[in-house]
């Protein structure tokens, strides 16, 4: 009897499996419909010394916000965006992610950005809720939880591109300077490993400075001890300020900095001041691609944001994680956390048609085609371990407060440099 | 030009803005018994005002100024509204320790309210550094090191030499013998706060004008050093805290150039554990009662 039963669930699971691989791309039938407006929420850190990255994510999930609702919104609902501060802590993101994971209508999570996603995972993955997180840490470079993603590159890629451009700008001899905070310890090994494969020698390196000093200055003159060409670098906004006061000091900033996404960041560039940064800061970050995606990504801001501002560094992997999340909604015909994780990689992987609006995707998902996504923030393309590869660009900070690229890194040019 | 020597030489400057905080706590706790947690609010108000005042007059010297006044006025207040309304109802200590470090959350948290939570910059030219004997300091470096002197040795006469020193000692040692000896203890001690309050307000200009930026929170994170220098030197003798303070700054800055600056903090905390291990009462002095008494 026992047998039987197996025997009949093996045969149905069979069955199951086989349409499903056979089932063509039409939206799926039948799945959880919203009762009211669809939620999805945005989790981040919006106080403290980071909390450029939970404003840069909240902008970027806005603008999405807008062109899903301008276009009909998700299940023919209009999409809601609730919000919740980690603090950048663990264990403030615990209460904070089940706050958000309490609406029943919500659809997916979109954040958070630094180490607290180890304490977000194991909730979110419980739920069943996919989440699209955008930290940079390398433990997830083989991510093996099916309801993570993460629509922005690992941080061993931003180091690669670092280096990559270092080296392309002719620095043979390089220092690395970074904070102990767990985020920016991933950086030190890939920037290594890169420069040595390209040529290039450390000749300092302090990767333990402890954020919040009155003074750094016997490190910082280690590091002019040491003669770098270079110094990669990444820590808090206040922490940065000291250094780059320190520098002024004992050497007038004779060495340039080469930085990661945060010294891109509002909050660091205003501590350091526009005018250091624009002289002796270049932040490497990844960077939106030219094209349709871009356009639409730009003409939403102008809408919102109208003025001089240009969108906060990173807004575009949020814009990305919103809309591609919402498509696979759209695809999945349910906002059933399983259901729609089972959906995401098929409307933003090849093969399918390419498309790069939320309006035009969605006409072609309820029209039977199978979609793939172009982001603004790249192809947003996840391999099996659910993380994406993207296009890096070199940023100067303008007298105004702007950034703008100066180089561009292409995907290939990364895997090339890659040790 | 040795390291060590460089080492040293940076760790005297931040020794120099760690003394005039530390001695400015210690003076608090001395006619209350209270060891202030809203203490580091009172150098980043110090802070706040300074740039305020430097934003609109573009002088430095404005600037020292009205971070000492506002730094007074804040001390001043913490006092007559919290510590001593407690102190006269007979509140225990642990309860006003308690209640001042709600005052610091709120006081944070009104900053963050007028002037937001990001990093303020706050830049004075240092100018180019030179050498001094063995040191490599700026100009800035040198002035924070020389008001840091001036303000103690004017401390040191104030309370040695005038009235209301004799006063402040009395009511320091046995508030009840030197109220019913006809000192009027509680005008002491309100200006004994707000005397501290100028010296911590003046020193968060100073660290201010050092570090190049802050938030509401710049003032707190900095006390908790002031603490382990203040218990360190021992508490109720400005002196001996600020050789307290001028130990503390220079282990911590050796500690973060040869061993780790990762851990300065921790550092900190181990002298401090070693300390009230070892002598409470501080290093220097034998102190009527520690801090934690």
């Amino acid at each position: 009897m026992v047998g039987t039963h197996r025997r009949l669930l093996s045969g149905s699971v069979g069955v199951a499996l086989l349409l499903a691989a056979c089932g063509g791309s039409t939206p799926s039938t039948g799945g959880k419909q919203p009762t009211g407006p669809v939620t999805m929420g945005v989790l981040s850190c919006f106080t403290g010394s980071l909390a450029s990255l939970g404003n840069a994510m909240l902008q970027g999930s806005q603008m999405a916000q807008r062109a899903i609702n301008d276009a009909g919104g998700i299940l023919g609902k209009q999409l809601m965006l609730s919000h919740a501060d980690t603090q950048c802590d663990e264990a403030d993101s615990v209460p904070a992610v089940r706050k958000l994971l309490s609406d029943s209508n919500v659809v997916g999570i979109i954040g958070p950005e630094t180490q607290e996603i180890n304490a977000v995972a194991p909730i979110v993955s419980a739920a069943k809720i996919p989440t699209q997180f955008q930290g940079g840490s390398t433990a997830f470079d083989h991510n093996a939880n099916p309801y993570l993603w993460r629509d922005s590159p690992s941080d061993s890629q931003l180091g690669v591109a670092m280096a990559l451009y270092a080296y392309e700008k002719g620095y043979r001899s390089a220092g690395l300077l970074f904070y102990s905070d767990i985020a920016a310890q991933t950086f030190a090994d890939p920037i290594t490993a890169t420069w040595a494969k390209l040529g290039g020698t450390i000749a300092v390196r302090i990767t333990d400075l402890a954020p919040g000093q009155t003074s750094y200055r016997t490190q910082v003159q280690k590091v002019i001890a040491a003669k770098p060409d270079v110094i990669f670098t990444q820590t808090d906004a206040p922490t940065a300020a000291v250094l780059f006061k320190n520098f002024q000091e004992l050497d007038n900033l004779a060495i340039p900095f080469v930085g990661t996404d945060v010294t891109g960041g509002d909050d660091y560039l205003k501590a350091i001041t526009w005018p250091v940064a624009h002289d002796h800061l270049i932040s490497v970050y990844g960077t939106s691609v030219s094209g349709a995606a871009t356009d639409e990504f730009n003409r939403i801001f102008a809408l919102l944001f109208p003025g001089p501002d240009q969108p906060q560094a990173n807004a575009n992997y949020a814009y990305d994680a919103v809309i591609s999340q919402a498509l696979a909604v759209d695809k999945a015909n349910s906002i059933n956390g399983p259901d729609v994780n089972a959906a995401m990689t098929a409307v933003s992987n090849p093969p399918g048609t390419a498309c790069y609006t939320y309006k035009t995707c969605l006409d072609l998902v309820k029209a039977g085609t199978k979609i793939n996504y172009e982001g603004a923030s790249g192809d947003l393309n996840y391999n099996k371990y659910n993380n994406v590869f993207g296009p890096y660009a070199a940023f100067q900070e303008t007298l105004a407060g702007q950034q703008t690229p100066v180089q561009t890194m292409t995907a290939a040019q990364l895997a090339a440099a890659t040790p | 030009m040795h390291q060590a020597l460089l080492t040293l030489g940076f760790g005297l400057v931040t020794a120099a803005i760690l003394s005039l905080s530390a001695v400015a706590f210690t003076l608090e706790y001395a006619v209350t018994n209270v060891a202030n947690l809203s203490h580091g609010e009172i150098l980043t108000v110090g802070a706040y005002a300074a740039l305020v005042v430097h934003e609109r007059t573009g002088s430095a010297l404005a600037a020292a100024l009205a971070a000492a006044a506002a730094g007074g006025i804040i001390a001043l207040a913490m006092h007559l509204a919290v510590v001593d309304r407690f102190i006269r109802r007979g509140t225990p200590t642990l309860v006003i320790f308690i209640a001042t470090l709600g005052l610091s959350f709120v006081i944070q948290n009104l900053l963050v309210i007028i002037f937001g939570a990001a990093n303020r910059a706050y830049s004075i030219p240092s100018g180019a550094p030179f050498q001094l004997g063995p040191f490599l300091w700026t100009a800035v470096d040198i002035e924070i090191i020389v008001s840091a002197i001036a303000i103690t040795a004017a401390l040191f006469v104030v309370i040695s030499y005038t009235k209301f020193g004799k006063a402040l000692r009395a009511v320091s040692q046995n508030r009840e013998l030197a109220r019913v000896s006809g000192i009027n203890a509680n005008l002491v001690a309100s200006a004994t706060w707000f005397l501290a309050g100028l010296v911590a307000g003046y020193a968060g200009f100073i660290l201010a004008e050092s570090i190049g930026t802050f938030t509401p929170s710049f003032g707190f994170g900095f006390f908790l050093i002031t603490l382990t220098a203040a218990v360190a030197g021992g508490l109720g003798r400005a002196f001996s805290t600020m050789v307290g303070a001028i130990i503390v700054g220079i282990a911590l800055e050796f500690f973060g150039g040869y061993v780790s600056p990762g851990y300065n903090l921790a550092f900190a905390f181990g002298i401090l554990a070693l300390v009230i291990l070892i002598r409470p009462r501080g290093l220097f002095v034998n102190a009527r009662r520690s801090v934690f008494e």
